[in-house]
């Protein structure tokens, strides 16, 4: 199929325009997806406690709840919620906007406060969390994604099959940028429609779709709205206390009992102490994919008040059980995540080399202004990225375990690296070289880590997490180093640059 | 007079932009109200269809709209879309049999 040369034109520029506004953006979301889809092992291995305390998931509830009651005043907290994993329990309460996270350690049997949160805070970064309102500065990025692939395919329905194999890595920067952005593009590019189509509806939908179909379809009833979308209506808390606190061992037996074969892997309390709160139990059903369920019960007395249960589900909650069971890979076990995890930064090339492509062609030369700034901008966010990212693992290691805020500290240490990343491109004049050295200094930072913790913790290294995030990250090193050593060879002969614009200039007659 | 190489550009401008941008909002989100009330499905599958195909619609109305040959176009294309899809859903919700807790 091909287009006339007007509209050619029309999706070229937007392709362009789109993807070099939303970049640097998508750019820090798909670099932090694969940290965020295993940021609970993170969580464990950053942990100074954690990568001995793994306890197995079918720890006693309502000691650790009795626990957070008497040591940290969850009365009146709108959720408490545990959720118990193979890599060990971990809990939180929320308020509002407020946090804590606890891990169940196997040596005192008690929940401790997280003292590291690096797997929680890359995660967050996925969705621009760290920045206000960046959920949805995510969600618009990702709409901009969507109209970028669009508009990409639209553009290169003609020749498809040719861009997914041509790739010419001894060309001058425009070819080669060019030709990994649709070599990369086009063999991710099921992913990427997919997640930003997933990822737009995540970020956005609960603020724009749901209210305005809310508003124009149910009169604004927020509980017709529910159960049409078959989902349990919040509750409201009445602000009485209730006179005991729930059995939680007790209800996740009687939720089990509801959902015959459900294994828990979320236990949490609604509006804790209030005589109107709620217990919900989420879980897997087995022998159904994507075979998310729902128990609630009252707080109060134990009774079932609704479930969601995947064999009579309906259609739209089957959809969303896949919808949101594949964007956050609930399903495959390591081997999809690790897959994602490389479709991920395959992505972020593409996006690192659509903006090259947009330089390369329109100024060369970086004789405009906003050309030069966005050279540097692209070049210090995204190796400062990696960068920084590289200096949180190994402060992580480096900090002692006893030092009082250490989770703000080591977000501090991140936040300087990539500030002091990003200004360098503007000390500088040879940005590659900036950006190759970065990645350099990454990679040797990344590969130190697991150096420092043979040498620092041999014991630590025994677990399985600690064993796997290691080898990850000397994989990641080596890779990391690798393009940056490809960043700083030396550019194309001219002959080789000459041969390059002669084919060009064929190409496009 | 509009001479053929002129046709042939592509004629960006700010308000055409806004149209592809602001305006095919509106539009796919009166398309996928107008899909949730008036399909012949029952009723989680109208919502399931309408809700969420709002996202990738926006696409779909943006791209319609910078094909547009000018700016007035486009914003003219959008309302239009807005408005026959408003007056479905209001027709379906006001006189149609469908409803939100029963079937088609």
């Amino acid at each position: 199929m091909k287009f006339k040369p007007r509209s050619f034109q029309i999706f070229w520029d937007v392709h362009a325009w789109a993807g070099v506004v939303s970049a640097l953006l998508l750019y820090v979301t798909f670099f932090a997806a694969p940290f965020a889809l295993f940021y609970r092992e993170l969580n464990q291995w950053a942990d100074p406690s954690g990568s001995q305390s793994s306890a197995g998931p079918s720890a006693a509830l309502q000691p650790l709840f009795e626990q957070l009651v008497r040591e940290a005043h969850v009365i009146g907290k709108d959720r408490v919620a545990f959720m118990p994993r193979e890599a060990g329990l971990e809990a939180y309460w929320s308020q509002g906007d407020r946090e804590a996270q606890f891990r169940l350690s196997a040596e005192t049997g008690r929940l401790e406060p997280l003292r590291s949160e690096l797997g929680s805070f890359l995660y967050q970064l996925h969705y621009l969390g760290p920045i206000p309102n960046g959920i949805y500065v995510a969600g618009v990025a990702a709409v901009a994604l969507l109209l970028t692939l669009v508009t990409g395919v639209l553009m290169h329905l003609k020749d498809l099959v040719r861009q997914w194999f041509q790739f010419r890595p001894e060309r001058v920067t425009r070819t080669w940028s060019s030709d990994l952005h649709k070599v990369l593009g086009v063999f991710g590019l099921p992913y990427q429609l997919f997640y930003a189509w997933s990822g737009a509806v995540i970020c956005l939908s609960g603020a724009t779709v749901e209210p305005t179909f809310r508003a124009a379809l149910f009169g604004g009833d927020a509980r017709a709205e529910l159960a049409a979308r078959g989902q349990h209506a919040t509750i409201e808390p009445t602000g009485q206390r209730s006179s005991a606190l729930p059995n939680l061992d007790a209800l996740v037996v009687r939720a089990r009992g509801a959902l015959p074969g459900l294994t828990p892997n979320w236990i949490g309390i609604e509006h804790v102490g209030d005589e109107n709160s709620l217990i919900r139990v989420d879980g897997q059903l087995p022998g159904i994919a994507f075979g998310s369920a729902q128990v609630w019960l009252r707080a109060s007395d134990g009774r079932v008040v609704w479930t969601l249960n995947p064999r009579n589900a309906t259609a739209l909650q089957r959809f969303e059980a896949w919808f949101f069971g594949l964007h956050y890979a609930r399903f495959g076990g390591y081997g999809i995540r690790l897959l994602y995890a490389l479709l991920a930064w395959a992505t972020c090339a593409v996006i690192v080399s659509g903006n090259l492509i947009w330089l390369e062609r329109r100024d060369p030369r970086r004789a405009q202004l906003g050309n030069r700034i966005l050279e540097r901008l692209t070049v210090g966010w995204c190796a400062g990225l990696v960068l920084a990212t590289a200096g949180l693992f190994f402060v992580n290691r480096l900090l002692p375990a006893g030092l009082p805020q250490r989770a703000t500290l080591e977000k501090l240490v991140f936040g300087l690296v990539w500030l002091l990343a990003a200004l360098c491109p503007w000390l500088w004049r040879a940005r590659r070289n900036v950006a190759g050295w970065q990645l350099i200094a990454a990679g040797a930072l990344f590969g130190l880590v697991p150096v420092f913790e043979l040498l620092a913790h041999p014991a630590a290294i025994s677990s399985r997490i600690d064993r796997g995030v290691a080898l990850v990250l000397v994989l990641f090193a080596l890779s990391v180093g690798r393009v940056g050593a490809c960043l700083l060879r030396a550019a194309p002969t001219p002959a080789e640059r000459l041969s390059d614009e002669i084919e060009q200039i064929g190409e496009a007659q | 007079m509009e001479s053929v190489s002129d046709r042939q550009q592509p004629h960006h401008s700010l308000s055409k932009t806004l149209a592809a941008t602001v305006g095919s909002m509106f539009a796919a989100f009166a398309i996928g109200i107008a899909m949730a009330a008036a399909l012949p499905l029952r009723s989680d599958q109208r919502l399931l269809i309408g809700s969420y195909s709002v996202l990738p619609l926006w696409v779909a109305t943006a791209c319609c709209a910078f094909l547009a040959p000018s700016g007035r176009r486009a914003w003219l294309m959008m309302c239009a879309a807005a408005a026959l899809a408003a007056l479905i859903a209001f027709s379906a919700l006001a006189f149609g049999a469908n409803s939100w807790g029963g079937g088609a």
